[in-house]
């Protein structure tokens, strides 16, 4: 088995790509190089001679920038992999979401369509491949739904989230937006605390292994929970005594999202945990030095594949333009991208995990 | 002169504002590359002509006593949209549309916004926004247009109609 975890430095996105035996192969979230404008994980499959007709699932653990840009590239490039996402039990609740999103497309500067200020309009064209297909219809996740399994490798791949009571909320909330959305033409904006995201366990070989996707702690109503809260409430898939050694922390390990009875009872304390870090606003990022210390502080190993992208002058451009930014007062910072990438393999006769660490992806202590 | 503007876009312009008021108003409602040409007349109401941009059927009643020219170049153009609304500034993530690349964050002062278009300000908004060079009666000058897109808000047929094309693309989905 191996995880390899992409970020990038200033909330463009990340990326976890999982292969196993045969060449097998899952690719949850994508994430572009704004630079050059390439899917991250589709590159990585491509540059390590990854066979695409064996990427068996796809997962968007829900539907912000920093995860779902370029996804609709990996699924056209995958035949064969079933799309995942998390979704409003009616289907229809969310597709009529996606479509509003899309309706709101309408300005176009410099023959450029806006696509950029849609939330959805990757989620879109994978449902066009999807049914141009006709294969197989795309997925909804849920906590304790299996995702996949491989009964002769002991694989088995579980939606931890979200929960019944998240998706009842989402379906209110999808309203809310369309209502929204179509009053003042807006981009769907964020809205925590994200407790729709799908968060994966992963069993292999007696390895345990959580993807924590952006799953924050959630709430706990006389209707149920949310988030972290409803995980740690039970889940059958979750077996007594499973301790996880590998652990893609959750949301860029957010303090929102760092649930104490999660890291007592469900993380090992040789655990290696991978983070990547997110960009919200100028003077507002994720993970913060007490962040960083409160994950480490609870890991054997702690791996992010940058630090998060520094925000202070414009981007570098001719003289001309920037003077006159300069004298119209503008005030730009530019989000700077850095690529980083966490590769942890099993090795089956250690039974340890190995990493390798690539562009400005560091580790500590 | 006061630059005022109905729902329809039709303004009133009255002769108590300056006509710096009437330029930023105007090159609010222009886009890239636009150039508008009004042309005066005491007695008749006259429209702005835009070769390119956005701004279309916008009358404006009298009165102008001498013909004006404004013509903005955008040398930078970005898209973004709000990220952040508080009472001192409004930040937004802008993609740039001439060289893509790496985004950047803008702290807008709330003086940056045309009136009319402050109460489109909220999360998710977007903002249109472009540094250049406006000519005005052979006077250059440096100059910022900050503009939030403004579409109309659906009526009843566009919800149906959303509805309809939901129902087609379940069954293209094969979702029930």
């Amino acid at each position: 088995m191996e995880i390899v975890v992409i970020g990038t430095g200033g909330g463009y996105g990340e990326s976890i790509v999982l292969r196993w035996d045969d060449g097998k192969s899952a690719v949850i979230d994508s994430c572009i190089d704004p630079q050059r404008e390439s899917c991250l994980p589709l590159e990585y499959l491509r540059t390590t001679g990854a066979d695409l007709e064996k990427v068996q699932f796809i997962v968007a653990t829900h539907w912000h920038d920093d995860h779902i840009r370029g996804i609709s590239e990996v699924l056209y490039a995958c035949p064969n992999a079933i799309f995942w996402t998390t979704a409003a039990r009616d289907w229809s609740i969310f597709i009529r979401l996606m479509l509003a999103d899309g309706r709101n497309s309408g300005a176009v500067l410099k023959g450029k369509s806006d696509t950029s200020q849609r939330a959805l309009s990757e989620l879109e064209v994978c449902m066009e491949i999807i049914a141009s297909r006709g294969n197989h219809g795309p997925e909804r996740a849920q906590g304790d739904r299996l995702v996949y399994r491989e009964k002769d490798l002991n694989l088995e791949i579980f939606a931890l989230s979200p929960s019944e009571l998240a998706i009842s909320k989402y379906e209110q909330e999808i309203a809310i937006h369309i209502d929204e959305i179509g009053k003042f033409r807006t981009r769907i904006p964020r809205i925590g605390p994200n407790d729709k995201s799908v968060a994966l366990f992963v069993q292999y070989k007696g390895e345990c292994i959580i993807l924590g996707a952006d799953l924050e702690i959630g709430t706990t109503t006389a209707n149920g929970s949310t988030g972290w809260n409803d995980v740690m409430n039970g889940k059958q898939c979750l077996h007594p005594g499973l301790r996880a050694r590998v652990l893609k922390v959750a949301h860029h390990g957010s303090a929102g999202a760092q649930h104490l009875g999660f890291w007592s009872d469900l993380v090992a304390p040789e655990v290696m945990s991978l983070m990547t870090p997110w960009q919200k606003c100028a003077t507002n990022y994720v993970p913060d030095d007490i962040e960083l210390d409160f994950v480490a502080g609870r890991s054997a190993h702690t791996y992010i594949t940058s630090t998060h992208g520094s925000i202070g002058k414009p981007k570098p451009r001719d003289v001309e333009t920037k003077k006159l930014i300069s004298k119209v007062g503008l005030r730009l910072s530019e989000v700077k991208y850095r690529y980083g990438l966490i590769r942890i393999v099993y090795d089956e006769a250690n039974e340890n995990w190995n990493c390798e660490l690539r562009g400005s992806a560091f580790g500590f202590k | 002169m006061i630059v005022t503007t109905d729902k329809e876009g039709v303004a009133d312009i009255h002769q108590d504002a300056t006509d710096d008021r009437i330029l930023r108003w105007v090159s609010s409602k222009v886009t890239n590359e636009a150039v508008v040409q009004s042309t005066s007349s005491p007695t008749e109401p006259f429209s702005l002509e835009v070769e390119e941009g956005l701004m279309k059927n916008l009358f404006i009643k009298p009165v102008l006593e001498k013909e004006s020219t404004v013509r903005f170049k955008a040398t930078q153009s970005w898209v973004g949209h709000i990220i952040r609304v508080d009472e001192d500034a409004i930040e937004v993530r802008f993609h740039d549309l001439n060289s893509g690349g790496t985004d950047e964050i803008a702290l807008l002062d709330w003086d940056d916004i045309n009136p009319d278009d402050k109460s489109l300000v909220r999360l998710g908004a977007v903002v249109y926004c472009s540094v250049g060079r406006m000519i005005r009666n052979g006077q250059v000058l440096n100059a910022q247009i900050t503009r939030l897109r403004r579409l109309a808000s659906w009526n009843l047929n566009d919800i149906d109609s959303l509805s309809d094309e939901a129902a087609a693309r379940m069954r293209s989905l094969g979702l029930k």
